[in-house]
């Protein structure tokens, strides 16, 4: 159970996250869409105690079973009760170490003995559908799509609590992208963990998460489950996401879009960040932030 | 492993094996002089001397057993002042590198200034007040030499620390000492072994130059370095002299320099001839 209330990360004086609240409740995976820039991947990382250089958390609190998250505390479990795939496996194994001997680093670091450790790593091999005759093989002789199961395999080795992917299939190539994903749902069913899976590909989050959360330009602006959320999206910005997919059937013509661009966070509008190019902002939307309410952050279906 | 190692290695061991067992096992001493055999040339000219096949020095000393014995001091203070001076350098790098800001601004602050600073005046100046010794010329070349790796670790562990991977180890649990030892070592280890060939070479050469100054090894104790400037003067009629050490020299240089491509490729999992 992870629950994150208010979080703000900020970043050189501008806050690229700016309070965020949400949950994921054990088994659950929830998908976090947003696009490039939303300040999706910054969150987890901020929960995870892994923000790189001038970012920081400056305010709201995150809890994993209802132990609260300090800098002290994510040292300590960092691995062991929160378990991280990385985007880019083709970058994310150290080139130099055979993946087995990786695969077992983690549990070396959690005090498994050596041999343990070993045995261990080849179990979990299996468990991402790579053969024990692989553990003595480098990242760079195995492909893209293997070297992300290794990396799965690293971070479900001590059954984390809580798992978070972040844009776990975006690096590989179309084909394998739909294996990665089944042996990470098979991961995530077998250990049981709360899963936050961070995507910019609606596709992806619509067949694997129970739950979607939508951020705009560092805050959430709805969330609800992947039926509400995808089929009948409540805040404009989603409505605009979701029209702008291409879709199987649609018909020829142009693809919708939302019309200019997303913000840069220190340039974000004042109110609601949307409403520049929101289709049905009021008055209000330029100048008070809507709360997220009802699963909604949008003064024109919370006042309409 | 390639064929130009196995004769590297094969040769560092020959040369390894002669200047530490060559002298007592053939009976030789390389400070007894001889005066009446003085300046005897070596074996396939006229006037050579049977029981001194390469021929003797102004003293009558034999040259076999010399180079031999001189070899003893050169590569010991040749190697263990480059393996210091690597591992100085590589702690040195490592922790610049990954600790960053002030500890990383003064160390390398100071060794721009060091590099600045000329060697030889500090090895003057020492020498002249602790006295020569193997340990204190071990000491000042690893003084002179450690800056050269620091800088080359530092600089690779300034890029790696940003690697994906090592934020992937910090994701798994892994501590600064786990991420220095596992990840950031390793990964300097390659560059760290060819300067570390380098360096072989240019300390046994650089205490030659000390020694022929007077602020290296002792005379009459032998080194490839004095027996080099001891036939320098006589160049003309015994050319032999200076020439026996610098066979050895060069030829010692080359073995190491090709162990070290070979062992870098060989250690390398990224190249393709690993086994």
């Amino acid at each position: 159970m992870l629950e994150v209330k208010d979080l703000v990360v900020t970043a050189g004086g501008v806050r690229i996250v700016d309070g965020v609240s949400f949950e994921v409740r054990p088994g659950e995976v929830l998908g976090m869409v947003g696009e490039s820039g939303s300040g999706k991947t910054m969150t987890m990382l901020a929960v995870a105690g892994l923000l790189p250089g001038p970012a920081r958390i400056t305010g709201g609190t995150a809890a994993l079973y209802g132990t609260e998250l300090t800098e002290a505390r994510l040292e300590r479990i960092r691995g062991r009760r929160i378990g991280f795939v990385f985007q880019d496996p083709a970058t994310s194994l150290n080139p130099l170490m055979r993946v087995g001997a990786q695969i077992a680093e983690v549990l070396r670091i959690h005090g498994l003995g050596r041999t343990a450790a070993r045995r261990r790593a080849v179990e979990l091999l299996e468990q991402v559908g790579i053969g024990p005759e692989r553990a003595r093989v480098y990242p760079h002789e195995l492909s893209g799509g293997m070297r992300q199961r290794i990396v799965i395999a690293m971070a479900i080795a001590l059954r984390p609590a809580l798992l978070i992917a972040d844009e776990p299939t975006t690096a590989l190539d179309v084909t394998v992208q739909e294996q990665i994903m089944r042996v990470l749902r098979a991961a995530q069913r077998e250990t049981g963990a709360a899963t936050v899976l961070v995507s910019h590909d609606l596709g992806l989050v619509s067949e694997a998460a129970h739950r979607i959360a939508v951020m705009y330009s560092g805050r959430l602006v709805e969330t609800g489950t992947a039926d509400e959320v995808l089929g009948a999206p409540r805040h404009p910005y989603s409505a605009a996401l979701m029209r702008s997919r291409p879709r199987i059937g649609a018909g020829r013509g142009p693809l919708p879009v939302i019309p200019g661009h997303p913000p840069a966070p220190k340039s974000r509008p004042p109110g609601c960040a949307f409403h520049p190019r929101c289709p049905v902002a009021l008055a209000r939307c330029a100048q008070e932030v809507p709360p997220l309410a009802g699963g909604v952050a949008c003064w024109a279906v919370q006042d309409g | 492993m390639r064929t130009s190692v196995r004769i590297a290695l094969a040769g560092s061991a020959l040369i390894a094996l002669a200047v530490t067992f060559g002298p007592p096992l053939l009976g030789l001493d390389p400070l007894e002089q001889d005066l009446p055999a003085k300046l005897a040339p070596p074996f396939w000219m006229e006037g050579a001397l049977a029981g001194h096949p390469l021929g003797t020095d102004q003293l009558g000393r034999d040259l076999l057993a010399r180079v031999l014995a001189g070899g003893r001091t050169s590569l010991l203070v040749g190697f263990a002042a480059s393996s210091l001076a690597c591992a100085v350098g590589i702690v040195v790098g490592l922790l610049a590198g990954y600790l960053g800001g002030w500890v990383d601004r003064l160390v390398m602050g100071l060794g721009d200034l060091w590099i600045a600073f000329p060697f030889l005046v500090l090895a003057i100046a020492t020498i002249g007040v602790v006295g020569s010794s193997t340990p204190v010329l071990i000491t000042l070349l690893v003084l002179a030499g450690w800056v050269t790796s620091a800088r080359v670790t530092r600089a690779i562990v300034k890029q790696v620390r940003g690697e994906d991977y090592v934020m992937a180890a910090v994701g798994a649990g892994a501590g600064h000492l786990n991420v220095l030892t596992r990840h950031l070592l390793p990964a300097v280890a390659g560059a760290n072994l060819v300067i570390w060939t380098f360096s072989v070479g240019t300390m046994v050469l650089v205490e030659g130059g000390l020694s022929f100054l007077g602020l290296g090894v002792r005379p009459p104790t032998p080194s490839w370095g004095t027996i080099l400037n001891d036939g320098r003067e006589l160049l003309e009629t015994a050319w032999w002299i200076p020439l026996w050490p610098g066979l050895t020299l060069t030829l010692t240089v080359l073995l190491v320099n090709l162990l070290g491509d070979g062992l870098r490729d060989t250690l390398d999992v990224r190249t393709d001839d690993h086994a």
